[in-house]
């Protein structure tokens, strides 16, 4: 209607601005990228928390391994220097008992070595030192395997049994090797406890930039695109006026926000227009109550100056004068009673309470009745008035009191106009195609109005500035008369020329007796207000 | 010399957009005054010699040029510069009171007004530029 279309309206008041990500996404794709950022502000810590747990399981199997090598390398040499007792004891008296208690041994030891070599998982320096302790272990065990072959055999004398006993000394290398074990584990595990430590340190900064970083995108992307616009937006509002358009650049926003911002374009321009509309209203009314109180104070001082003057003169021989006065009275009491009558039909008009009842009306009769009412206006001023119609029997379909509003409207314009002497013509004529129209014509020999008169005349309220001159008026005589022919379906048309004279017309409906007795007669409705 | 004897009808000069009123004036004080009528000030000051008021009345609301403008025109002539002017107007006196004294007016009366007061304030007006001016013409 009286708006731009959509939020293109708004969109071509502003140049096109660069092409900006933040005015493609919609609330629903930043509500997304937020959530996406949550998400890793969650994984941050989950990847922290993964890496200290791996540590820990690193450390706390270290630990289990290292607490296997202490508790199982100790007895792993008690089994060795065993075994080697049992050999030497059997080497030296042959006794079978011995070797059961070496197989026993030899039994424990495997076992242990096992459970050593089980802890000293993957391909570790420990693990092949324990591989080395164990193969060195075989061959110590398969030498005097050997020595044990050859006893039992028979063929070990005693000085050889001394000599392989005497060159026995495969201890003091394995001591050795499991001191340097621990050692190594002990090291080791200072290592784990550090790399611990530094995994811990490692996901606590993970952490904290995994959150610095989701918190920093998150604020700058709910910054650019919702709340700044949101406050401009709320700024502009706050600053904005019924008489200023309506002309934020919003800069990038979500399209949500966008629509907002056009929407309330739309609702600033809507508002501005009923502002306008308002205020203009108002100062048509303050100034026709102006151009009433003018009027209606010059006729009532006419009116209280004559009473006075009569009252002087009172008792004093007629001469004539008196007439005039009484004259006076009577003429500016009608010119008041008829003013107030055309306000309180205006204001009837507008507010919808003027109902009409449409019937067949003669319009020479209702001119004849207003000419009756305004007798002593124009009697006044000695003009002359002629009614001429072509047809004796002309009727016309019409409300009978609007049209005589409308009679009476005309020729109190016509006489008010009109200079002294002046002249007065009402024709009505058939009209139309198939000649089933009347046109109504009320001309006279008055001052005439400028084009500029009669745009403004039919706009509303309005009077003409020589009319002014000439005789008191309202301009709201015009006004009602238009909003009765609107409800007739007519309209007033002006013709004039300034000095010469005026002619108003208008045309109504002929009566036609067979269409309109059916519908038409007894119609009352209502009218909408006259816009 | 145009000072009004006791003998003398005053000069009383009405100027109204609304004729009407200028022959109800007539009506009013044609016993007492002598009086000319204008239905602007242009009508008036176009040859102002034809009547040398003793005292003028001004409509406010005019058309073209308002009550104001005419007497500030009617100040600008040496003859008229001394003649009384009393405002006559539908608007507020309170409000239009600088406007009047500004314009160089003696007095303002509100519309509608009551005739009594008129008269008696013109009778006044009148009264008090014989006292002002009665010294003078007795020195020279």
């Amino acid at each position: 209607m009286h708006f731009p279309k959509e939020p293109a309206g708004q969109d071509r008041q502003q140049p096109e601005a660069a092409p900006n990500i933040g005015t493609r996404w919609s609330l629903r794709t930043t509500f997304r990228i937020a959530a996406v950022l949550l998400f890793a502000y969650g994984l941050g810590p989950a990847i922290a928390y993964r890496l200290l747990k791996r540590a820990e399981d690193d450390l706390a199997k270290a630990f289990q391994r290292d607490l296997t090598f202490l508790v199982e390398l100790p007895p792993l040499q008690g089994y060795v220097r065993e075994t080697d007792l049992y050999t030497a004891q059997f080497l030296a008296t042959g006794d079978r008992a011995w070797l059961n208690h070496r197989d026993k041994t030899l039994e424990r030891t495997a076992e242990c070595l096992g459970s050593v070599l089980k802890a000293a998982t993957g391909a570790s320096i420990e693990r092949g030192m324990i591989v080395e302790l164990e193969r060195m272990l075989k061959t110590h065990i398969a030498e005097q395997d050997e020595w044990i072959r050859r006893k039992s055999s028979g063929r070990l004398t005693a000085t050889q049994a001394a000599v392989f006993l005497s060159k026995q000394r495969p201890l003091d290398r394995l001591v050795e090797m499991v001191l340097q074990i621990r050692r190594m584990n002990v090291q080791d595990l200072n290592q784990r406890n550090l790399a611990v430590r530094r995994s811990s340190i490692a996901a606590f900064w993970i952490l904290i930039s995994a959150i610095a970083v989701s918190a920093v995108l998150l604020i700058l992307i709910f910054m650019k695109f919702l709340i700044d616009p949101i406050t401009r937006l709320a700024d502009y509002a706050r600053g904005w006026d019924f008489d200023r358009p309506w002309d934020l650049r919003l800069g990038p926003a979500a399209p949500e926000i966008q629509a907002l911002h056009a929407r309330m374009g739309q609702m600033a321009q809507r508002l501005a227009d009923r502002y306008k509309k308002e205020a203009g209203l108002v100062s048509l009314k303050s100034s026709l109550i102006s151009i009433i109180s003018h009027e209606f104070n010059n006729a009532l001082s006419v009116i209280q100056g004559i009473t006075h003057v009569l009252e002087e003169t009172e008792g004093e021989p007629y001469d004539g004068q008196r007439r005039g006065y009484y004259e006076m009275i009577k003429a500016n009491t009608r010119a008041l009673a008829l003013e107030v009558s055309a306000i309180l039909n205006m204001g009837r008009l507008e507010s919808g309470r003027l109902a009409f009842r449409y019937s067949a009306v003669d319009p020479v009769e209702i001119v004849e009745e207003s000419l009756r009412k305004l007798r002593i206006l124009h009697e006044r001023k000695k003009l002359k008035i002629s009614i001429d119609t072509t047809e004796p029997s002309l009727r016309v379909r019409a409300d009978r009191e609007a049209l005589m509003l409308v009679s009476t409207n005309l020729l109190t314009n016509a006489i008010k106009y009109t200079p002294l002497d002046g002249r007065i013509w009402i024709t009505f004529t058939p009209s139309g195609e198939r000649l089933d129209r009347v046109r109504a014509v009320f001309e006279d020999s008055g001052i005439g109005m400028s084009p500029e008169d009669v745009r403004r005349a039919l706009s509303g309220y309005y009077r003409t500035a020589d009319g002014k001159k000439m005789a008191r008026g309202f301009g709201i005589g015009l006004s009602l008369t238009r909003s009765i022919l609107a409800q007739h379906g007519s309209d007033l048309k002006i013709e004039t020329e300034q000095n010469k004279g005026s002619a108003f017309s208008f045309e109504l409906p002929r009566w036609d007796e067979e269409r309109d007795r059916e519908n038409g007669a007894g119609d009352r409705r209502s009218p909408t207000a006259a816009g | 010399m145009n000072l009004p004897s006791s003998a003398q009808k005053a000069r009383l000069l009405v100027i109204d957009d609304n004729r009407e009123f200028l022959s109800a004036m007539d009506a009013f004080f044609g016993r007492e005054f002598e009086i000319a009528g204008f239905d602007s000030g242009a009508a008036f000051l176009r040859n102002p010699k034809l009547f040398r008021p003793d005292i003028i009345v001004l409509d406010v609301d005019m058309p073209e040029r308002d009550g104001f403008s005419v007497c500030r025109a009617i100040r600008r002539r040496k003859a008229l510069s001394r003649v009384p002017v009393l405002f006559l107007s539908a608007l507020e006196e309170r409000t239009e009171w600088e406007r009047w004294r500004d314009a160089g007016g003696d007095a303002f009366l509100k519309k509608p007004f009551d005739l009594p007061e008129l008269r008696e304030t013109i009778r006044a007006m009148l009264d008090s530029r014989r006292i002002r001016i009665d010294p003078r013409t007795g020195a020279g």
